[in-house]
């Protein structure tokens, strides 16, 4: 492989590091195209606060746990601060093998669809390019236990101050972060290598892999779970364990001599040595990878990583449907009815074949806040707290209700072919889960009035209307916000503000009406009737107002 | 009271600033195919768009059997039918349910097994009726649109590039099919970079060129 080629490898990574990068940098404000001084300023400014930041928070963190460790470590002496390096082995043991277990099965080598044409099907070194992402991925996870071995160095080194051994200085301050950092970043290299190293076997490619590669997996669950069982065994009951002791004495000696006491010189060479040996091992089989499987492999993983940076958790959602469906299904044997009934039709066979632990979990959600809000408005008489348990159940009622609407609106072609009123689309994929949004909140007003709560009648009166009227002020904004070039792209959007505005005036007149029914001793029966009334009124208007704008869109 | 299947009358279409398409009347009569061609981004598909009611034009309107397709759209709607050049489908019905269900929305349920079979069997999507759309390829769902668009009544068709993942016994059906359809009186739209596909179809052929006609 020359050297243009390496250089391309190079630039390929590097300019998908650099958009993950960009990814967080969009959140605070930064735009990369923008070139001009002020943006460089800001940039350098957000390097700076976001790096006192991280420092500050790491301070804070290490505060906490000297404080929490202190006690213990008084009542227990050292022999307590002798459990953090064997939990942390066991804690690095299982995550290397969780690690292998996966490589066991898919390939660590992430690909696009797009690195599956540019980069996997040319003749590039596969070494080089396995090596590059090797690394590249690699940085971005040790990241994570730099930061937490740096803090657990700072808590020593507060708990050292704290007892009064000696001055807090720079020097020691660096000396906390590097002492330990020096042995668990190349640990962390090793064990990180090795996983990789039982990934790229695999896509070597030999057939006769498979059993080797499940023999692996039962291997690390069998390794896992005895180690586990020894490690915390041998906290609990160090005699039964006895045995075991100089095993987990050696294992755990690197991250002893790390934080603890022991030689420090000897942890570093033990963790540079693993970490040789392992990446050595890694250079000699990284030569042969089929880097089309590992693409064929991951570019399902890569696209859901990419829609979740972008918050596209539709495409997401749509991916593992595609999963789950398979590939084909007998026809239906649900009997329709034609005309604006086949799309309910079409909602049932849908919602049947698209049914999920986490669908249901969506509703119980309604169930519990509906519980909470009741509990706190009735029961405690808090309006503090009932606010926001109020905004996440509308939220949850605009969500849900309009999900299968928004779906349809994605497949904009078939549903506008439809020659059906908007308003009779609209009612469709509305009226049954506005229905069991409403049976849910009256079942829980039942459950509550069983239980001696009295709930106002005017307040069970209004809930069909308030629901409804949730739904479809949801309904409008979506519609509000949609276009037909990225409908037709199967790209609905989701409802705002507006949408969130109108469903608490749904909510706010009827309860308006309680209080007013309340403070002038109103005869009931008048505030119901005005419940029935006015919610009714705002119901139709906003069903109107989305036909509207239903006809609009375009 | 007798209309010609489809009139545009004086039609435009701007995105934003942009005159997508300039300003335009035209009528299709029953049994003419209209074959328009034009290099990328001329305003085919936004013609075509707006013709189906997908896009609401910037000024005019847009009569189907004398139907305002943007008042009347239940009426105009029964009479159009439309295909895009990128079809989607439901992904969680199959090619023999996205049938089913076009075509009993559309109130047609007398012998349409029948005429799906045929249709499908025409196409060469017979083995594909159970599958999910997310597993057929391009040229598989684009027939599975066309069908969606042929088994239900219409008196105006609208096809945007129909041909441009098609396999040629695929082509070669679908232009029979036009040409009987034409026969049977029906106003066809088709929009095509393929210029023997327009050679093929009977008719007038028309070149778009940055928004508006010119007759071939």
């Amino acid at each position: 492989m020359n050297s243009s080629d390496r250089q391309a490898v190079l630039t390929i990574r590097s300019k998908q590091v650099i958009s993950s990068f960009g990814y967080w940098l969009t959140l605070v404000g930064y735009d990369r195209r923008d070139r001009s001084a002020l943006t460089n300023i800001y940039l350098l400014y957000i390097i700076i606060f976001l790096s006192a930041w991280i420092l500050v928070v790491m301070f804070f963190l290490s505060d906490l746990l000297a404080n929490t460790i202190s006690p213990f470590l008084a009542y227990q002496g050292i022999a307590f601060a002798g459990l953090v390096p064997s939990i942390g082995t066991l804690l690095f043991v299982l995550w290397c093998l969780y690690l292998i277990y996966k490589a066991t099965i898919r390939s660590p080598l992430i690909f696009s669809k797009e690195d599956a044409y540019l980069l996997c099907q040319t003749p590039a070194d596969r070494r080089f390019i396995t090596l590059t992402w090797f690394f590249s991925e690699w940085l971005s996870r040790v990241l994570f236990i730099s930061l937490a071995a740096s803090i657990f160095g700072f808590a020593l080194l507060e708990l050292d101050v704290t007892y009064g051994i000696r001055m807090l200085s720079f020097g020691h301050i660096a000396i906390a972060a590097l002492k330990p950092l020096g042995i668990i970043i190349p640990i962390h290299l090793g064990l990180y290598a090795v996983a990789w190293i039982i990934g790229v076997y695999r896509l070597r490619g030999e057939s006769m892999r498979i059993f080797f590669m499940r023999s692996i997996r039962v291997l690390a669950l069998i390794i896992g779970g005895s180690f586990s069982v020894i490690s915390i065994g041998s906290i609990l009951t160090p005699s039964f364990f006895t045995p075991f002791q100089p095993w987990l004495e050696f294992l755990s000696f690197p991250l002893f001599s790390a934080f603890l006491e022991g030689s420090w010189w000897l942890g570093l060479s033990l963790s540079i040595g693993l970490m040789i040996i392992v990446l050595t091992v890694f250079w000699q089989i990284s030569d042969k990878v089929n880097l089309s499987r590992a693409a064929q492999e991951t570019h399902h993983f890569r696209a859901q990583q990419v829609a979740f940076r972008l918050g596209d958790f539709d495409r997401i959602n749509e991916m593992n449907d595609h999963k789950r469906l398979g590939s084909s299904h007998l026809p239906s044997k649900i009997p329709s009815l034609s005309g604006a009934w086949m799309l309910t039709w079409k909602n049932i066979v849908q919602s049947l074949r698209s049914f999920t632990i986490s669908r249901i979990w969506s509703w119980l959600a309604i169930l519990f806040l509906m519980i909470s809000m009741i509990i706190v408005g009735v029961l405690l008489e808090n309006g503090s707290f009932l606010f926001p348990l109020i905004f996440f159940w509308t939220a949850n009622i605009s969500k849900k209700t309009t999900s299968r609407f928004r779906k349809d609106l994605g497949n904009w072609w078939l549903l506008h072919s439809l020659p059906l009123t908007p308003r009779r689309i609209i009612l469709h994929d509305i009226v049954p889960p506005v229905s069991v949004t409403i049976f849910l909140t009256l079942f829980t007003m039942w459950i509550s009035s069983s239980l001696g709560l009295s709930i106002n009648p005017i307040i069970v009166i209004s809930v069909p209307f308030v629901v409804a009227g949730i739904s479809f002020s949801a309904i409008f904004d979506i519609l509000r916000l949609s276009d037909s070039v990225l409908l037709m792209e199967g790209r609905p959007p989701d409802f705002g503000l507006v949408g969130l505005i109108l469903s608490f005036i749904c909510i706010g007149i009827p309860t308006s009406i309680y209080f007013v029914t309340n403070k002038f001793s109103i005869l009931p029966l008048i505030g119901i009737l005005a419940t029935i009334l006015v919610g009714g009124f705002l119901t139709i208007s906003l069903l109107h107002l989305s036909e509207r704008q239903f006809r609009r869109i375009g | 009271m007798n209309n010609p299947p489809l009139q545009v009358q004086e039609i435009s279409y701007k995105y934003g600033s942009y005159q997508a398409l300039q300003e335009t009347s035209f009528q299709v009569n029953k049994g003419e195919t209209v074959t328009i061609t034009g290099s990328n981004g001329v305003g085919k598909t936004t013609l075509l768009k707006c013709l189906s009611g997908l896009l609401l034009p910037s000024t005019g309107s847009v009569l189907i059997d004398g139907f305002n397709l943007y008042q009347k759209e239940c009426s105009a709607k029964r009479r159009l039918s439309y295909l895009p050049d990128y079809p989607r489908f439901y992904q969680e019905l199959t090619t023999w349910e996205h049938i089913r269900f076009i075509s009993h929305a559309h109130s047609v349920e007398h012998n349409f097994e029948k005429q799906a079979e045929i249709l499908l069997s025409e196409f060469d999507l017979s083995d594909a009726k159970d599958m999910y759309p997310h597993t057929l390829s391009r040229g598989m769902r684009l027939k599975l649109g066309i069908i969606l668009c042929l088994i239900r009544p219409f008196s105006v068709l609208l096809m945007d590039e129909p041909t441009s993942t098609l396999d040629p016994p695929g082509t070669t059906i679908l232009c029979e099919k036009l040409a009987k359809l034409s026969t049977e009186g029906t106003a066809i739209i088709i929009t095509t970079h393929d210029l023997s596909l327009a050679s093929r179809l009977s008719g007038q052929t028309v070149h778009m060129e940055r928004g508006h006609f010119e007759l071939v």
